[in-house]
């Protein structure tokens, strides 16, 4: 059995985000919390002194500007009037974008695998831990991460379009709206990321960060469409692509028929076979997905459900600070 | 190609479908797996598909073949043989062996050499397969030794053994007429092994042969490069068949004594022909088991001539009344079995006659009051013997008495008043006569017409044709002798020359029909005739024309009737009696009331009489038997000799053999090889069975590797593994 957290013990926030911690969890909140405590307890707290006025400049004193901007300090050492210019303080607008579709309801591990603590199934009676509670599980975290630093947050499932979405908000009610849109299943069907993007895009109006979680095995050029949109849009993007490591590894033995998540047709097949052609197929798939990505300056991470949530989450912070110092100074 | 062991190979083979099973198996067993990323799994399916199913079905194609080839190599795949289809189907192989005569020549004999060549094809056998073996001993008539054919090579190799030389000629022809009446499965390949040394003798004179189904195959044993010189003795035959004891052993028996004459013929076979040869030759008499050399002669065969025969002047000595073989034989040679001929002799203390003829109460004082009967009683009884007593004892018959008590015992009966014969009396005389008795009829010394003759015709069942009037003729006695049975009158023949013109015959009866006759007048017309009853093959009934009449003819009153009448009589009941003489393969023929016949040496068992006077099997083996009735009483001697045309040792030319088996409708094929020590080794080899293992082995070696590259490959253990 896995030993259980000791307060006075060093936290080892790998324990705190692996998925099969996480498992253990029965709800969204507290599975939220989990994460980015695990997250924090690695980083510095900085981000949490908030965003209040900054100064930004100094511009030359011209007639009819408020007095009350002069920079009484500059003209003492000068003998020139300049004007304090301050930066408008700026929310950070986080979209995410969660995968609904068949695809994400594959999972290779089991629910209960590593601790054997706690329910060994879900609460609607699976036992595996898919891509879809791996993305949600992560998209939840972002939340909460988001709105614990007051800036608004948005989630929508998707699938061939929105199934479900939040409108985008810093209020304290807005948890339970996340939390709520992100507990429902996959569907049986594909992925139209075009449609969804088109979608997206007709409700935001402000500059924003699009975090799109999904397997991402979906047509690239409708994918690459998609995100020309989105940078057109002048929005900021990052892929976050799910996938289990089953589906990178295909480690079968003997002759299986596979039955299509999307309602694809059945294959019987000798994984062992097609091992290798399968993988080239995949990887160049994830490779194309990365390309793309950086083609348009997104940010693109790779997450195996087998690991634990701290690198995406690290790299989200990181993200999002980089892009406060270009709204600041750039 | 062929199996060693068809039904593991068989067993092996529909293993081949257990790889099959497992693959159809596997494919099923699985439960599906739902798959998110099937956009890549089908695409690379979709590029690989050509190449995996090629891969699967190769390495499938090596798994069954992996098993095949370990199926294989356990079934015994051998190469070679007659045919690889044929031999791989259930065999029946049908020995014919050659026991006849001419296998029991040569050291080791004919037969041992191709019971080992037997031996050699039932090593060839399997009984895996379900090959069958029977076998037939070829000695006439050919014996079914073990028919049907079994599966039992132990049963076949007893059967071999059992085998033994017989003395007849070899009955190919009955042999295969055997083995074609069995019954055969038709997907059985069915072979016939003639094994022989085909000398002459084992080939039949009529060189008939039953036809073989089609598809049947034939082999024979190759023909004996030469043949073997042998000779045989053909036979010997005493002078008189029925010796008349003439003096006194002691006590009551009687004995013959003095210098008798046997004639003893002989006849060579084989290599020499050319040259002149001889062959010593020694005669003696057996009886109760004790053997006695009456005499010695040299046998010589002139350059060229295959027989020789010289009369061998034997001293009797005294040998006491009763039956007794004469045997003849010659220095052992190469087929000794042939080297010794024998012949049953009866010695007699005397011979009964029967006279019926009505006769006077008192006896004639004058010549002209001799009745014909006085004369043929004169002749027949002259006077005493030295020890007083009779050679002919002389029962007078009245002729309405003819019936069967009175006959009984007689040896002949002379007829010299017909007229008062009965029918129902010649009915009787058919009867004794068919039972080896010798009947002689003279006319009714009487004017007018021979009213008896309708009825000894129809009694006897002769075919003759007699004129019952008498015909007036002035002819004398031909000094010859001639016909059919010249044998009754041939110790006469020397003398007939003067014994015979000087008697007369004034009348006669005609007869026809009655083929040459044995005495004949000058006009050319019959004196005696002599034949047999209608269906009899015993007996001997001879009629003369003329009564012994002086009215008729003058030989009564003539030197020449006592040695006619005493040769008549003596040598009538031998030829009458016969010598029950019979060849080995026949169902011999014994004396009237014989039960069954007891070896004379003792040594085998006796031989049931059947209902028709022969015995119940065949007898195939020489030698003599003592001729029992009801309660052991002694009937007579039975003697079987060796066939003489299975003597033959002459070699058969391969062509000839070839010729005589195509009679059967099969082309024979020769196997193994005269003189050679392996010649069943050369017989078994006619289906040489080369055993495939090792090279299975080695393919299944090679496929396995094949397969364990394949199957790498297949699951790229390789990639997985890098």
């Amino acid at each position: 059995m896995e030993p259980r957290p000791d307060a006075a013990a060093p936290i080892d926030a790998s324990l705190y985000l692996h998925p099969q911690t996480l498992a253990r969890l029965g709800s969204m909140e507290l599975r939220a919390r989990h994460i980015v405590e695990g997250v924090m307890s690695g980083v510095h707290r900085s981000p949490y002194h908030g965003f209040s006025v900054e100064f930004a400049q100094h511009r030359p004193y011209v007639a009819g500007d408020d007095l009350r901007h002069l920079d009484w300090k500059v003209f003492g050492r000068t003998d020139k009037l300049h004007l304090k210019q301050y930066q408008q303080e700026t929310n950070l607008d986080l979209v995410i974008l969660v995968d609904g579709s068949g695809s994400m309801n594959y999972g290779s591990r089991l629910y209960s695998e590593a601790s054997g603590v706690g329910a060994s199934a879900s609460p609607d009676g699976r036992t595996n831990w898919t891509k879809f509670d791996h993305a949600t599980a992560l998209a939840a975290a972002l939340s909460y991460i988001t709105l614990e630093q007051g800036d608004r947050v948005g989630v929508a499932v998707f699938a061939e379009d929105i199934r479900v979405m939040t409108a985008r908000s810093s209020a304290r009610g807005q948890w339970r709206q996340v939390v709520q849109a992100l507990s429902g299943r996959p569907v049986q069907g594909p992925t139209d990321i075009g449609r969804v993007v088109d979608q997206l895009l007709a409700k935001i109006t402000n500059r924003s960060l699009i975090a799109i979680i999904s397997d991402f095995f979906m047509d690239i050029e409708s994918l690459r469409a998609a995100l020309a949109r989105v940078r057109h849009r002048r929005h900021d993007a990052t892929l976050l692509q799910v996938l289990d490591r089953q589906e990178l590894d295909f480690r079968f033995d003997g002759p299986t028929p596979f039955d299509g998540l999307e309602g694809e047709a059945r294959v019987r097949i000798d994984p062992r076979s097609i091992r290798a052609a399968y993988q080239r197929e995949i990887e160049e798939h994830i490779e194309k997905v990365e390309k793309l990505a950086r083609s348009q300056g997104f940010d693109y991470t790779r997450l195996d459900t087998h690991d634990w949530l701290g690198p995406p989450l690290a790299a989200y912070l990181a993200r999002r600070n980089a892009q406060i110092k270009r709204s600041k100074y750039g | 190609m062929t199996f060693l062991h068809p039904i593991l190979a068989a067993a092996g083979a529909a293993c081949v479908s257990v790889p099959i099973l497992i693959h159809i198996l596997m494919r099923r067993r699985r439960r599906p797996i739902a798959w998110g990323a099937m956009r890549f799994l089908r695409e690379a399916y979709r590029k690989q598909k050509k190449k995996v199913a090629l891969e699967q079905w190769l390495l499938l194609t090596a798994r069954c073949l992996l098993v095949l080839l370990a199926a294989l190599a356990i079934g015994g795949l051998a190469r070679g043989g007659s045919g690889s289809a044929a031999t791989e189907r259930p065999t029946v192989l049908y020995i014919l062996i050659d026991n006849s005569l001419t296998a029991a020549a040569g050291a080791p004999t004919s037969l041992e050499r191709h019971a080992a060549a037997a031996r050699g094809l039932l090593q060839e056998l399997s009984g895996v397969r379900g090959d069958r073996v029977g076998v037939v001993a070829l000695a006439r008539p050919a014996e079914a030794v073990l028919l049907p054919a079994t599966i039992g090579v132990v049963q076949a190799m007893q059967a071999l053994q059992a085998v033994t030389v017989c003395d007849s000629g070899a009955d190919l022809a009955g042999a295969l007429s055997l083995v074609g009446a069995q019954q055969h499965e038709p997907h059985e390949r069915i072979v016939v092994a003639v094994l022989s040394d085909w000398l002459a003798g084992s080939i039949a004179e009529d060189l008939t042969l039953p036809e073989l189904p089609a598809g049947w195959e034939l082999i024979a044993a190759t023909p004996a490069a030469e043949g073997l010189r042998n000779v045989r003795v053909q036979s010997v035959e005493p002078v008189r068949r029925v010796m008349v004891a003439s003096g006194v052993l002691g006590g009551d028996e009687t004995a013959v004594s003095g210098t008798e004459q046997v004639y003893v013929e002989a006849k060579r076979f084989g290599t020499g022909l050319s040259e002149q040869a001889s062959a010593h030759v020694r005669v003696r008499i057996e009886r109760q088991g004790e053997s006695q050399l009456l005499g010695e002669a040299v046998l010589r065969f002139a350059p060229g001539v295959a027989d020789a025969s010289a009369p061998v002047n034997v001293n009797m000595g005294a040998i006491g009344a009763g039956g007794a073989l004469l045997v003849a034989q010659v220095e052992p040679d190469m087929l000794a079995r042939d080297d010794s001929a024998r012949h049953p002799i009866e010695i007699r203390g005397s011979l009964k006659v029967g006279l019926v003829a009505a006769l006077g109460l008192d006896r004639p004082t004058s010549l002209a009051e001799y009745a014909p009967a006085d004369w043929l009683r004169l002749a027949l009884s002259p006077e005493p013997d030295a020890a007083g007593e009779h050679e002919v004892e002389l029962t007078m018959i009245d002729p309405g008495s003819v019936d069967g008590p009175r006959l009984a015992g007689l040896d002949a009966v002379i007829v010299a008043d017909p007229e008062g014969v009965s029918a129902q009396g010649w009915a009787r005389l058919r009867t004794f006569v068919e039972a080896g008795g010798l009947l002689v009829v003279y006319p009714q010394a009487a004017e007018g017409a021979q009213a008896w003759i309708d009825a000894f015709v129809e009694g006897l069942g002769v075919e003759w044709t007699i004129g019952r009037e008498p015909q007036d003729v002035e002819a004398s006695v031909q000094p010859s002798i001639g016909g059919e049975w010249k044998g009754l009158l041939s110790l006469l023949e020397g003398e007939m020359p003067e014994l015979a013109p000087p008697v007369r015959v004034s009348r006669r009866l005609a007869v026809d029909g009655a083929g040459p006759a044995a005495v004949s007048l000058t006009d050319g017309s019959p004196l005696v005739v002599a034949g047999r009853s209608a269906a009899g093959t015993r007996g001997l009934v001879v009629l003369f024309t003329a009564p012994m009449d002086p009215t008729w003819t003058t030989l009564p009153a003539k030197p020449l009737m006592l040695p006619l009448t005493q040769e008549l009589v003596r040598q009538g009941i031998g030829i009458a009696k016969g010598a029950w003489v019979s060849v080995a393969g026949d169902r011999v023929a014994a004396p009237a009331g014989t039960v069954e016949l007891v070896p004379l040496d003792g040594r085998g068992a006796a031989i049931r009489m059947g209902a028709d006077g022969r015995t119940e099997s065949p007898v195939r083996v020489a030698g003599a038997w003592r001729a029992t009735g009801q309660g052991g009483r002694v009937v007579g001697t039975v003697v079987v000799s060796p066939d003489a045309h299975a003597s033959n040792t002459m070699a058969t030319q391969p062509a000839e053999v070839v010729a005589w088996l195509e009679r059967s409708g099969v082309k024979p094929r020769f196997v193994g090889a005269q003189g050679d020590d392996g010649e069943g080794a050369a017989l078994a080899a006619h289906v040489p069975a080369q055993p495939l293992g090792f090279e299975l082995l080695l393919g299944a070696a090679v496929v396995a590797v094949m397969e364990v590259w394949l199957a790498r490959r297949a699951s790229h253990v390789r990639e997985a593994a890098a």
